[in-house]
């Protein structure tokens, strides 16, 4: 369904950029692989800077790739121009963390739900939007009372709901969900991770889960990828991966991993490194 | 005697009842956790005690003995003499406990001189002895840089030396290492549980994160809609949960080391009977 090979990926620097002149590029991906197919979920893990946001961005072709190919839907994608892609965005659609900056301030959630299925004419009329975008709510578990409030009236929880019904909208074959449970508490996160499983029961979707909690991703997905830097270290089951982690770089993201079990050794296991300030300049 | 004991704590906002009669105590040389989901009171809790409520919010009954003396009698003034001394807080997001526009050095020797009384010079020679000790190196360069040239981890580093500065004999910390990836959230709770057993401080842990409690405090107070439901050493509370919503909120936090299908969101029919059970006390 959508496979991604050898994908190299470099960005301005903006912390190097000289006051006259472009900023020097970086490259952020170093050759990463990978495919999902329908029906399946794939959860990338990695710290911040990893790459995993850029490659979530990427994988919808937000960024194009300096190299490598990204194929969606048996298609060829890597140098599309915005007309050519605009057909495919309605099928490949991303979730972000933050759904207060996601939503748009003054659209109630009918209209927000609305917008995409009349543009991508998905919808007759705006009553059938409407009511379309009533069936989405309660698909994530919120009342049709939602249709006309906005963001801002909502909770975190709530609005995150949204963000996945907005996706959901246009019956998308693909979904990028890019750290979407980590500004939650906890009872919240379990309610959007069970809102996730069953939406994979439900539907031949495509699922890829961004986190840099490898206890949620376990939760949603069949396989893993772990990134560090740009590349990927380790990739394999989820069941597997966790329980044998062969890496050493997965080794010490799991046991970084506070589980709810009590162990007083924990904090007190590997030597106390120090962190390094940011380079001078 | 406790360090910290509160009494049938009562607080409301407006007319809202936040907190229906909270009693906590914190020992001496002890992390004490206090868990629950948003809104359920637990930054409130930490609020009181700092003297750091919003405007609207007053206290309607109940005690906050520090040391045996009850803060809420206590004038405005003899309180923020504890304030920073006695008594320090840590925040979620570091950046905004320090001041963007000075550098780190400078806004440290502030405290420090203020605190300690001693020269601005004494001041920071001592602040570069702190940066040391919560294992930052080279702290020389470090005191020159402003907060957003710091990583997040490297920011709750510097605020863990200040708040560590006076060896204060209660530090109040809310959610502060939620914002912050596992690996450097395991550094930053080695650290501040190595600075807690020098100082052997009492420390009230604020999280909605069981895996934190269990791994970082020795006893734990589980809060719902304004109550705690449950107090117990954490050991006892992780092997036998005795209320039901300790049990739920425990199988609800996602762990790699399960399968999937382990996880299950809180019951609303729970959530439901605890408002009621709140609502009569």
């Amino acid at each position: 369904m959508f496979e991604a090979r050898d994908i190299r990926v470099a960005l301005p620097d903006r912390s190097r950029k000289p006051l006259i002149g472009r900023a020097p590029l970086i490259e952020i991906l170093k050759g990463i692989s990978l495919s999902v197919e329908a029906g399946a979920a794939l959860g990338i893990v990695g710290e911040s800077g990893s790459g995993k946001s850029t490659l979530a961005r990427t994988m919808l072709r937000l960024y194009r790739p300096r190299s490598g190919t990204l194929t969606f839907d048996g298609r060829d994608i890597t140098d599309l121009d915005e007309a050519a892609l605009r057909p495919l965005r309605a099928r490949m659609q991303i979730i972000f963390q933050d759904s207060q900056s996601a939503l748009n301030p003054r659209l109630t959630i009918g209209a927000t739900l609305a917008e995409p299925m009349l543009s991508y004419r998905l919808a007759a009329s705006r009553r059938a939007a409407r009511d379309a975008a009533a069936a989405l709510l309660a698909r994530v578990g919120l009342s049709a009372d939602f249709l006309l409030r906005y963001p801002h009236q909502l909770s975190g929880g709530q609005r995150q709901r949204v963000g996945i019904a907005r996706a959901l909208a246009l019956n998308p074959a693909l979904i990028v969900a890019d750290e979407i449970v980590s500004g939650l508490d906890v009872s919240v996160q379990a309610q959007i991770l069970d809102l996730l499983r069953t939406l994979r029961r439900e539907t031949s979707l495509a699922l890829v889960l961004i986190s840099h909690d490898l206890s949620v991703v376990r939760v949603v997905c069949d396989t893993v990828l772990v990134m560090r830097q740009g590349e990927i270290v380790e990739a394999g089951p989820c069941a597997d991966l966790f329980a044998n982690p062969r890496h050493p770089y997965t080794r010490q993201l799991l046991r970084s991993v506070p589980l709810p079990v009590v162990d007083p050794g924990w904090l007190s296991g590997a030597s106390l490194e120090e962190e390094t300030a940011p380079p001078a300049g | 005697m406790s360090v910290l004991a509160i009494e049938g704590l009562r607080l409301a906002i407006g007319e809202t009842p936040i907190l229906r009669g909270v009693d906590l105590a914190v020992e001496r040389n002890c992390v004490h956790g206090l868990v629950g989901e948003s809104g359920a009171g637990k930054t409130m809790v930490g609020k009181a005690i700092v003297n750091a409520l919003p405007e609207a919010a007053r206290i309607t009954a109940g005690a906050i003995r520090f040391d045996g003396r009850d803060l809420i009698a206590m004038t405005g003034r003899a309180r923020r003499r504890l304030m920073g001394r006695a008594i320090a807080m840590i925040l979620q997001n570091p950046m905004t406990a320090l001041n963007p526009v000075i550098r780190i050095g400078d806004q440290m020797a502030d405290i420090l001189a203020y605190h300690l009384e001693v020269s601005r010079r004494g001041a920071a020679a001592r602040a570069a002895a702190m940066l040391a000790a919560v294992h930052i190196r080279d702290p020389e360069r470090v005191m020159r840089l402003y907060p957003h040239e710091l990583s997040g981890g490297m920011c709750q580093r510097v605020v863990i030396a200040l708040a560590f500065a006076c060896e204060p004999r209660l530090i109040v910390a809310d959610e502060p290492t939620t914002a912050l990836d596992v690996t450097v959230q395991y550094r930053v709770l080695r650290l501040l549980k190595e600075m807690q057993a020098r100082t052997q401080s009492a420390v009230l842990f604020i999280t909605h994160d069981l895996g934190v409690v269990a791994k970082l405090c020795d006893e734990v107070s589980v809060m719902f809609a304004g109550r705690i439901v449950e107090s117990a050493a954490v050991a006892d509370l992780f092997a036998h949960p005795r209320h039901d919503y300790t049990a739920a909120l425990l199988a609800a936090t996602p762990r790699y080391d399960r399968p999937a299908s382990t996880l299950t969101p809180i019951p609303d029919a729970l959530r439901t009977r605890l408002l009621q059970e709140a609502e009569r006390v």
